[in-house]
């Protein structure tokens, strides 16, 4: 391939963010390293998971919320993607790209503000069948790898998707803190992961990228048939003109991703849901910086 | 019922069943690249698409099953459905002239020719009908017509009035009502212009040859020639001669002779002889009761002149796979249009 995937993943991001990205990225993974530095940087708001240890008693008396002292420190962060390589991923987006390119853009993001950062990013992927892991490193050839190692899994050939399974594996094989960014779709995760989702909530923080689907009628595009990857059936024409069919299907999405929406609203995970490759950055450019002043209303 | 074009028929059928191969084992290669989607299994729990797909499934068989009828249809109309029925079709083209010898000798056999004919009259369809007598000289009673209520008319009339032994009138050994004799004479007023002469035949025969009109039509002539052939008097043609005249105007001869009165052999032997120059047919007997047999035999060997073969007669019934195809035709296109 002529072009790293980092590299053109970079391009992007620098136009859209004009070089603020920097800072970008906050999470767990800063607060929870031993020693914690020596120069004090900045308060902040105390977030479940922080050291009560770290929490400094006069500046809480004075504002009357938690805040704990930050340090800038040169020790580097840990940052894992964690990315629903299933075959569902394979499918078109909400806007007419592949779902497997938004998820490497996605990723490409974290690492390339990992990168910025010289932070750590580690890769968990697959299926039960096929786990794919890569331990966390932070040099360019590793994220490049990370990328390559999401584009290539991601197939319509893969395992069907299992997100139980996969925050599960992240939970069990991740034993740092770290900032997890969870790539999947407008399905996923689903609402019997509460638990286990909030049980990866106490150990590091979560971010969920969700990816949207293409509307299985595709009413506008009559030349091509659907065909879903995971449920290959012929949907005749007649269902897909049909009014009331539409109507039912946009109701019922728009359910489940409400539904999904306000489960990670309820686990306090930042979460954005975006339309495809195109939109992808933008979306969660703005998702980080909601998430920096995240606490700042309160 | 058979089919005409039953290859044809059976190209289209395997046409239609190349065309449904064809597409069935290209059916995953003519699939347009897919639009891969994912996440869309709920659209099994809605009611609406599932009672759209079991429409659309329903319409598809529909179409199927209209698009083999309609298949079915063109090809069975294609083929020619037909009847056959095996005919013989009515030699109706047909032009006779009854020319009958009025001597004193012949009067039975005239009665029982023309009252034959007359009961053959309700069996005619097209045919037309002369009848001419003659003795020294001819009559024309009607010429070639096919008003058949005339003929029968006529026809009765005559048998009736050339029921009269004359020659026993005259001896006195047969009586007749005053009536009946001037029926009689009435009938054959014009056939003694010559006196002391009767029986020209070959003047008669040639005076019957001349009463076929029509000579640019394909029809059918024939003369029903009715003598002893006992000449008393001096003929302007030859008997060769009238019936070479005949024959040159394409006519059929048919021959009867009732056998001799006065006349030695002499007479059948020339009548014979001539009548087969022109491939005459010759028919005697001293019966009249065997008349009609004889113009039944007249009848059938004109038949089989006339090429009257048993002939198949076809009968295409293009009505249902027509209305057929034309119904799946239309039923095919309200469908797709109503799919669409």
């Amino acid at each position: 391939m002529a072009t790293s995937l980092l590299t053109r993943v970079k391009a992007r991001v620098d136009l859209s963010t004009s070089g603020r990205a920097r800072g970008l990225i906050q999470g767990r993974g800063r607060s929870l390293f031993k020693g914690s530095g020596e120069d004090f940087d900045d308060l902040k708001y105390y977030q479940p998971g922080d050291k009560i240890s770290d929490i400094d008693w006069k500046a809480t008396a004075r504002s009357g919320e938690p805040l704990i002292r930050q340090f800038n420190e040169e020790r580097v962060r840990h940052l894992s993607i964690v990315a629903d390589t299933s075959s569902a991923m394979a499918a078109t987006a909400a806007d007419g790209t592949s779902k497997r390119d938004a998820m490497v853009t996605a990723a490409g993001l974290v690492c390339f503000l990992a990168q910025k950062n010289g932070d750590l990013v580690g890769l968990v992927a697959g299926a039960e069948a096929r786990p794919t892991q890569l331990p966390a490193r932070s040099s360019d050839g590793h994220l490049e790898l990370v990328l390559r190692t999401i584009q290539q899994t991601t197939t319509a050939a893969a395992p069907a998707p299992d997100s139980s399974w996969l925050i599960e594996r992240a939970f069990r094989v991740t034993s740092r803190a770290t900032l997890m960014t969870i790539i999947t779709d407008e399905a996923h995760p689903l609402l019997e992961d509460y638990s286990i989702l909030r049980r990866l909530t106490t150990r590091h923080d979560v971010m969920v990228v969700r990816i949207g689907d293409a509307d299985p009628l595709q009413r506008e595009d009559e030349e091509h048939e659907v065909v879903d990857v995971n449920h290959p059936r012929e949907i005749a024409e007649l269902s897909r003109h049909s009014p009331k069919v539409a109507r039912d299907v946009e109701a019922f999405r728009r359910a489940r991703r409400d539904e999904v929406s306000a489960m990670l609203d309820r686990l306090h995970i930042s979460h954005v849901l975006t339309a495809g490759d195109t939109t992808v950055v933008e979306d969660m450019i703005a998702m980080l910086r909601a998430r920096e002043y995240r606490h700042a209303r309160a | 019922m058979v089919m005409t074009f039953w290859w044809v028929t059976l190209l289209l059928l395997l046409a239609g069943i190349a065309v449904w191969a064809i597409t069935f084992w290209n059916r995953r290669a003519m699939r347009r690249s897919p639009v891969l989607v994912a996440n869309s299994s709920f659209l099994e729990q809605l009611p609406s698409f599932v009672r759209a797909q079991r429409t659309a499934r329903i319409v598809r068989v529909l179409q199927v099953g209209l698009a083999v009828l309609g298949v079915l249809g063109a090809s069975v109309l294609s083929g020619r459905v037909a009847t056959e029925r095996i005919e013989t079709p009515d030699f109706a083209s047909r032009d006779i002239v009854l020319c009958l010898d009025v001597s004193g000798s012949m009067y039975e056999y005239d009665t029982e020719i023309l009252q034959t004919f007359a009961a053959m009259v309700d069996s005619f369809d097209g045919e037309r009908v002369a009848l001419s007598i003659f003795n020294s000289t001819s009559r024309t009673v009607f010429p070639l017509t096919n008003d058949y209520d005339l003929i029968r008319r006529e026809l009765t009339e005559g048998a009736e009035a050339i029921d009269f032994d004359e020659t026993g009138y005259r001896l006195g050994t047969r009586d007749y009502p005053e009536e009946k004799v001037r029926q009689y004479v009435d009938f054959v007023e014009g056939t003694r212009g010559i006196d002391d002469q009767a029986s020209i035949v070959p003047d008669g025969l040639a005076s019957c040859g001349l009463l076929f009109d029509q000579a640019a039509q394909d029809r059918s002539r024939s003369i029903i020639f009715a003598t002893d052939n006992e000449v008393n008097g001096e003929p302007i043609f030859t008997l060769q001669e009238a019936v070479d005249g005949v024959a040159a105007r394409d006519i059929d001869l048919y021959t009867f002779y009732p056998g001799a009165f006065e006349c030695t052999d002499v007479c059948f032997e020339e009548l014979k002889t001539v009548t087969e120059t022109v491939d005459g047919g010759l028919y005697q007997s001293s019966d009249p009761n065997a008349i009609p047999s004889i113009i039944e035999q007249i009848q059938r060997s004109q038949a089989e002149l006339m090429g009257a073969e048993p002939t198949v007669i076809r009968n295409d019934h293009p009505m249902l796979g027509f209305v057929l195809a034309l119904l799946a035709l239309v039923a095919v296109l309200v469908l797709g249009w109503r799919n669409r």
